[in-house]
């Protein structure tokens, strides 16, 4: 029996209209890398440039006969594909570029699918290029745009000469909060190494673990919070111009000066972040106690106060950092330093339809618990479940568990041993209307 | 490339498609070779020097299929969405474009001048004298390959959902087989038409055509093969058929009148087969290697 041949990577490049597909294409094609790379284009034609075979596709779209969407395959791909692996001498690298409307789930799939493509490829990772200008003019009302961002193991935000750094940093904590697995590069016309394009392993199992943990944290709707010891009186909150007109604040009580008394708090005050917050304007007043506050801040400087009617422990919450604000906090004129002090992790933009859920938790995984909660969430979620992957410590086995999935596609197997490593979980769902809670929940229930 | 069976000698070869070749026929009586290939050109050659006779443009650049009809009196191409046919000498005869997407094969009546084309979306049924097709045979999915059945009363296709499915000529009723591992691109009939052999997965399934047809049988599961099986072909006696697979073992089966298989065979050749051809006489099986090589074997 002859010896599997080694499968070749396949990337896969998507991007709306104008985000630059057609010139990171140009710029491979051309470029000195020394890489063998077979293109399929979404254009006719098969040319031959220096290191690269071009080779231009027709989307076809091909649904089976059960209507199930994971059953939507790429059936130009597959034909494509199983001739050019005729002509496999002739490259180490496919690159597939899918036209700006795309929805990269049945390129996707047609790897999870097709037995032939399973066999001789390996999809490597979807590489989705964001237009850092235009982006936000269609993200809301284009399905595609999010499902292509969804989808991707590596986000190029490019075209970031023509926006302000202020703006390019929240459209990337938008986009990460959309998904937080991705590698975000920024880029200008397209100009990256073709090694961070290339052999990412976006969805190699043994290289599922590969996660920054920090995604997996928790998300808060305030970034930062800070404990202060007050005496009787007022408190005066004082804020120079930022990048926002206005910012959530909320001020309660605390037992004491210390992280965990600050800790014990958090938890109402993310309800507390839900409410309708009242309006403040300058030289307002903030109460301390159950009540979300938006201090306008359209016309720097600003002050506010919060009374004080005894001396004791108050935690200031804040919607973002105090530091883009140069916020300080006096009494009587002299400014006092938080005690204790905690950056959080925010969660960006509520409004987004996309986003992802992350879990980390300790425990051992009942299989039998496991397969029937995934079977249930992949037949009713599945449509919305863009992207699942995640490294799983199963009861019972000393080697860890890897999986990942494409909607209703799932694929799993046994890696390493876990060895000296603590065992734990981590699991990454990117997609649609996600519910962290019953997420969180439903997995938890299938820890033994 | 035309090689010599007695010598193994190679009597020709020519660079035919830079691109790739997709498909190539001989014609049924003349010596006449018909090629295609993914650079949108259609080219008849003499097959006995090797000499490039006629170079037509296919209808798109990627070339599928190219079959002779039974007579000889056409040749038939796919590429892209269009299905053309030609006279011998190469002159374009008629052009039907727009199929619902890529033509995936193309396959000529066993005996008729009719020319059955697999797409996604079902079936097209074309004449060479009628622009409108003679018949569409709609089915939500994705046929790889066609074949019609030796008495030409059924067309049978292989399936991307891992099924094969049996159209019924003269009814256009149809049947579908399901529980394949995989997609189905291996199908071999006998040559009495009372055998359908399929590939789609480790095993050989073997269908049961004669009498009353499949409808609701059960058919004939041949194991053997440790990897996929990558090609089938029925001898021309109807009863010992060959299978290939992907890790490059060819295998013999000999199919009774009592409806059994049994092994009849097996040979290691340590390349993945992709095509099984038995000489017109019967004598020889001619393998084609994934990577290139060929074997002429000679069973039993």
């Amino acid at each position: 029996m002859t010896p599997a041949p080694t499968r070749v990577p396949v990337t896969v490049l998507t991007g709306f209209l104008g985000a630059g597909k057609t010139t990171l294409l140009n710029r491979i094609l051309t470029e000195h890398h020394g890489k063998r790379i077979a293109v399929i284009e979404n254009e006719f034609g098969e040319v031959g440039v220096d290191q690269a075979l071009v080779i231009g596709a027709e989307e076809e779209i091909f649904e089976m006969n059960n209507g199930c969407i994971c059953c939507t395959v790429r059936g130009d791909l597959i034909r494509i594909l199983g001739n050019l692996m005729k002509r496999r001498d002739r490259f180490d690298y496919i690159l597939i570029e899918t036209t700006g409307m795309a929805d990269p789930g049945p390129v996707a799939q047609t790897f999870f699918v097709d037995d032939e493509m399973k066999r001789h490829l390996s999809l490597d990772a979807i590489v989705t290029l964001v237009d850092a200008r235009h982006v936000l003019d269609h993200i809301d009302d284009q399905e595609e745009v999010k499902a292509q961002i969804a989808f991707a193991d590596v986000i190029l935000l490019n075209k970031t000469d023509l926006v302000e750094s202020g703006d390019l940093d929240r459209l990337e904590a938008r986009l990460r909060g959309m998904n937080t697995a991705a590698k975000i590069h920024r880029t200008r016309d397209a100009s990256i190494p073709v090694g961070h394009i290339l052999d990412q392993g976006g969805f190699n199992l043994t290289r599922a673990l590969d996660m920054d943990p920090a995604f997996l944290e928790p998300e808060y709707p305030f970034e930062w919070a800070g404990v202060y010891e007050c005496p009787a009186g007022d408190v005066v909150l004082s804020c120079q111009a930022g990048p926002d007109p206005a910012m959530h604040v909320a001020v309660v009580p605390v037992a004491s000066a210390t992280e965990t008394a600050l800790e014990d708090v958090t938890e109402p005050v993310v309800l507390l972040f839900s409410d309708e917050p009242a309006r403040v304007p300058s030289g307002g007043v903030c109460r301390p106690g159950r009540d979300l506050w938006d201090l306008d801040l359209s016309a720097p400087p600003a002050e506010f106060v919060v009374p004080v009617s005894e001396a004791g422990v108050l935690a200031l919450f804040t919607q973002h950092h105090p530091d883009e604000f140069t916020m300080t906090v006096s009494v009587a004129g002299q400014p006092i330093t938080a005690v204790v002090s905690r950056h959080y992790k925010p969660d960006h933009e509520h409004d987004d339809t996309v986003t992802s859920v992350g879990i980390a938790t300790p425990g051992a995984v009942d299989v039998k618990k496991l397969n029937t909660w995934l079977s249930t969430l992949l037949q009713t979620q599945g449509q919305d479940l863009f992207r699942m992957k995640g490294v799983l410590s199963i009861s019972g086995s000393d080697e860890r568990y890897v999986f990942q999935g494409v909607h209703m596609l799932f694929d799993g197997r046994f890696d390493v041993p876990w060895g000296d490593a603590p065992r734990q979980n981590l699991l990454i769902f990117i997609g649609r209307n996600l519910d962290r809670a019953r997420l969180t929940d439903g997995f938890r229930a299938c820890l033994v | 490339m035309l090689l010599e069976r007695a010598t193994s000698a190679v009597l020709w070869k020519a660079e035919a498609h830079a691109a790739g070749l997709a498909a190539a026929d001989w014609h049924p009586v003349t010596s006449a070779v018909a090629t295609i290939g993914h650079d949108g050109r259609l080219c008849l050659w003499d097959g006995l020097t090797g000499t490039l006779t006629r170079t037509c443009a296919a209808a798109a650049l990627w070339g599928m299929a190219v079959q002779w009809s039974a007579d000889g009196r056409w040749l038939a191409s796919a590429a892209g969405r269009a299905v053309q046919v030609w006279t011998p000498e190469g002159d374009e005869h008629r052009t039907w474009p727009g199929h619902r997407a890529t033509v995936a094969d193309l396959v000529w009546h066993p005996s008729d001048a009719q020319l059955c084309a697999a797409t996604y979306g079902g079936l097209v049924i074309l004449a060479p004298d009628a622009q409108k097709p003679l018949r569409t045979l709609n089915w939500q999915g994705s046929s790889l390959v066609a074949r019609w059945s030796p008495d030409g009363k059924y067309i049978v296709t292989g399936e991307q959902d891992s099924s094969v499915h049996f159209w019924i000529t003269a009814t256009g009723k149809d049947l579908q087989m399901t529980g394949y591992p995989g997609k189905v691109l291996e199908l071999s009939w006998s040559p009495d038409s009372r055998w359908l052999a399929t590939g789609g997965g480790r095993e050989v399934c073997i269908w049961h055509c004669g009498g009353k047809g499949p409808k609701g049988t059960t058919p004939l599961v041949v194991s053997g093969h440790r990897d996929r099986v990558s090609a089938v072909a029925f001898h021309p006696d109807g009863r010992l058929l060959a299978s290939g697979s992907d890790d490059g073992q060819v295998r013999m089966w000999r199919v009774d009148g009592a409806d059994r298989c049994a092994p009849a065979g097996a040979l290691d050749l340590g390349e993945p087969v992709s095509q099984l051809v038995w000489s017109p006489d019967g004598r020889d099986v001619l393998v084609g290697g994934a990577r290139g090589a060929v074997w002429l074997v000679h069973p039993g």
